[in-house]
């Protein structure tokens, strides 16, 4: 595995997601962002937190609780980027980002001080993702929910194209052969297929 | 798809929001089991009338009143009669697993068989166990109780429970009318002119046109103006934190036996149904002289405990704020216990907690996302879908709070205020780890 297990203890949620945004340079773009990176890390066993599979891939209630637990406490400063899509409607789009705050920050040092080896697991992950996706909320999302196929729909056995979009479609998601294609790119770079 | 056949009702009920409820004989047979008779005396609000004195509506008639706006949303999602008979039978059950004053007692019921219990499971096993419903519903049971899985991927599922359905389209407008206040109104009719349908597969959802998304904004306005000055009132929350506390004495105290209610035991269901707003309250109030007792009391006369510290967390120390954060129930109780020590006062007559006020207009995703909804949709006119959130014209800045308060009786208001913060200081040390106790200061 491109990230190394042998830990025995996770992270809590609040813990993980600290110290992700800070991983990722101390701030994330956007909810789905963060839901995914997290979903990751409790692949990898670094964060304790249940997922399900949801409107925008596996979804857990858990990093939404701590995403506004944490802003209500002001450890992390949510702000909200506006922009028109242009797809002929003229749209305009809000989208949210989370920043560690100053009181975040020092929070989250002490808790990285704590939680080295975890940390280093963390950060090794965020590299990935950004060196692949740019964190990039829609390309992790199709990797989580190819993922999510992959070890959920008769695990274990190899899946074509065709089916894992099929499969997709049965919990309502809509997957393309390249949305495809570069889902599967992160998760080689995550050594979590072949 | 629905056949225009009219339902034939063997009766008609005065409703003060629709005017006339009408309801099948069926639905008046299952009117008459135990279950729905007694949301007659489980107010809609709970203490909401020691604010709002007019608050006094009962979950009986937001019942009837949630399977009149599910039919409505029937008629415009084409159900066919057999579908829309079920989606009638689960809104007028939805609410049946409630307990005294409300969600109130779902903590109390958490808490003393060590495990989440909600009215949701209560509801489902009153709907599989109870005799008169199974006798009313026979075959259609698996279907009513299909209906509150969320599993249930269809437009029949939408209608019991999501972001925009008939227990919410009752609610605002009825707890809105019964308060006196004009928070609750949004456009109805709008509303349901615009929602749609989309079939993919084995599944349906609901959507809301492009025309209906100000309607829409104007449902959120009125959920969260309602959350803003009703449900999450100060007063109520402090009113709301008492009678837990007084629930939790009584039955510490021997006022209320703890085996009576043990989830899942073969009289569980059946003591659960004796339970209603006012015997619960005879309940702790019979045991005089009890902690229990003068906690009811003092909320029997509005004798209200006042808020001896109050602060929002993100003005605490960063590390203390964390740890508070943690905190849970037994913490809390150990933290009670340290400023009950401090300023001289009956630890059971201490409450501290923390509460969090989300502006859920705005985080409508959010928090649906939280309770494992979808959020809600709108489609345009070239069949592209969106999450409201993502194309609201309003700034959607959130602005959550949490907020570490000390409840305490009003001569012990000034030494609360005074000693929380060292208390908070010695209670937080790391060598302490939250679960430190002050001596005697005296």
């Amino acid at each position: 595995m491109a990230v190394d297990g042998g830990e025995t203890v996770s992270l809590d949620v609040d813990e993980a997601l600290l110290m992700s945004i800070k991983a990722a340079g101390g701030s994330i773009k956007c909810r789905t962002t963060i839901q995914k990176l997290l979903y990751f890390e409790k692949i990898f066993d670094i964060v304790d937190a249940e997922y399900k599979p949801h409107f925008y891939g596996p979804y857990s209630w858990q990093v939404s609780n701590s995403i506004q637990s944490l802003t209500s406490l002001n450890f992390i400063e949510e702000r909200m980027d506006s922009f028109v899509q242009l797809d002929g409607a003229r749209k305009r789009i809000d989208r949210y980002s989370y920043i560690l705050s100053d009181d975040g920050r020092d929070l989250t040092d002490g808790l990285i001080k704590e939680n080295m080896a975890l940390y280093k697991r963390i950060e090794k992950l965020v590299q990935i993702c950004k060196a692949t996706t740019g964190l990039d909320q829609n390309v992790m999302s199709w990797a989580a929910k190819v993922y999510y196929i992959l070890t959920t729909k008769e695990p274990g056995k190899p899946k074509d194209v065709d089916e894992i979009i099929s499969y997709a479609e049965s919990f309502g998601w809509t997957l393309s052969s390249s949305q495809l294609g570069e889902a599967v790119d992160l998760l080689r770079g995550l050594s979590l297929v072949k | 798809m629905n056949t225009g056949v009219v339902l034939d009702f063997a009766k008609s009920f005065r409703d003060p929001i629709y005017g006339y409820i009408g309801l099948t004989q069926k639905e008046i047979d299952l009117l008459a089991s135990p279950a729905l008779q007694r949301l007659r005396r489980i107010k809609q609000l709970g203490n909401t009338q020691l604010i709002y004195p007019s608050a006094c509506h009962n979950r009986f008639e937001h019942s009837l009143g949630v399977l009149h706006m599910a039919t409505r949303m029937a008629d415009k999602l084409g159900l066919s009669d057999d579908e829309k008979k079920i989606v009638r039978y689960a809104a007028l059950l939805h609410d049946i697993g409630h307990g005294p004053l409300s969600h109130n007692f779902e903590p109390i019921l958490t808490s003393i068989n060590g495990k989440e219990v909600t009215h949701e499971m209560i509801t489902m096993d009153l709907i599989n166990q109870d005799e008169t419903i199974d006798k009313v519903l026979g075959k259609d049971k698996e279907g009513v109780i299909s209906l509150f899985s969320e599993d249930n991927e269809t437009v029949n599922h939408e209608i019991i429970s999501s972001g925009i359905d008939a227990d919410r389209l009752d609610y605002l407008r009825r707890d809105s009318y019964h308060i006196g206040v004009a928070y609750g109104s949004f456009d109805l009719e709008r509303i349901l002119h615009t929602i749609r349908r989309v079939d993919e597969n084995e599944r349906s959802y609901v959507v809301i046109s492009q025309k209906g998304k100000d309607a829409v904004e104007n449902f959120r306005l009125a959920r969260y103006s309602m959350y803003s000055q009703v449900y999450q009132h100060h007063t109520r929350i402090i009113c709301d934190k008492m009678f837990i506390r007084a629930i939790q004495l009584a039955f510490d105290e021997g006022a209320l036996d703890k085996s009576t209610l043990q989830y899942g035991s073969d009289d569980f269901l059946k003591n659960y149904l004796a339970l209603d707003d006012n015997r619960m309250i005879e309940l702790v109030l019979s045991k005089s002289k009890s902690d229990a007792s003068q906690m009811m009391g003092w909320i029997e006369s509005r004798n209200l405990l006042k808020r001896g510290y109050q602060n929002n967390m993100s003005n605490i120390d960063t590390h203390q704020r964390y740890k508070i954060s943690k905190y849970g129930e037994d913490d809390f109780h150990t933290f009670e216990n340290a400023v009950a020590q401090a300023c001289g006062c009956n630890q059971n007559l201490i409450i501290a907690d923390k509460t969090t006020k989300d502006k859920s207009l705005y985080e409508s995703t959010n928090e649906l996302f939280r309770k494992g909804k979808k959020p809600v949709i709108i489609v345009d006119d070239n069949g592209h879908n969106y999450e409201i959130d993502m194309v609201s014209p309003f700034e959607a800045k959130r602005d959550p709070e949490t907020t570490l308060y000390v409840l305490c009786p009003k001569e012990h208001v000034l030494k609360v205020k005074e000693i929380v913060p060292d208390v908070i200081l010695e209670f937080t040390k790391p060598k302490n780890k939250g679960k430190l106790e002050l001596g005697n200061r005296d």
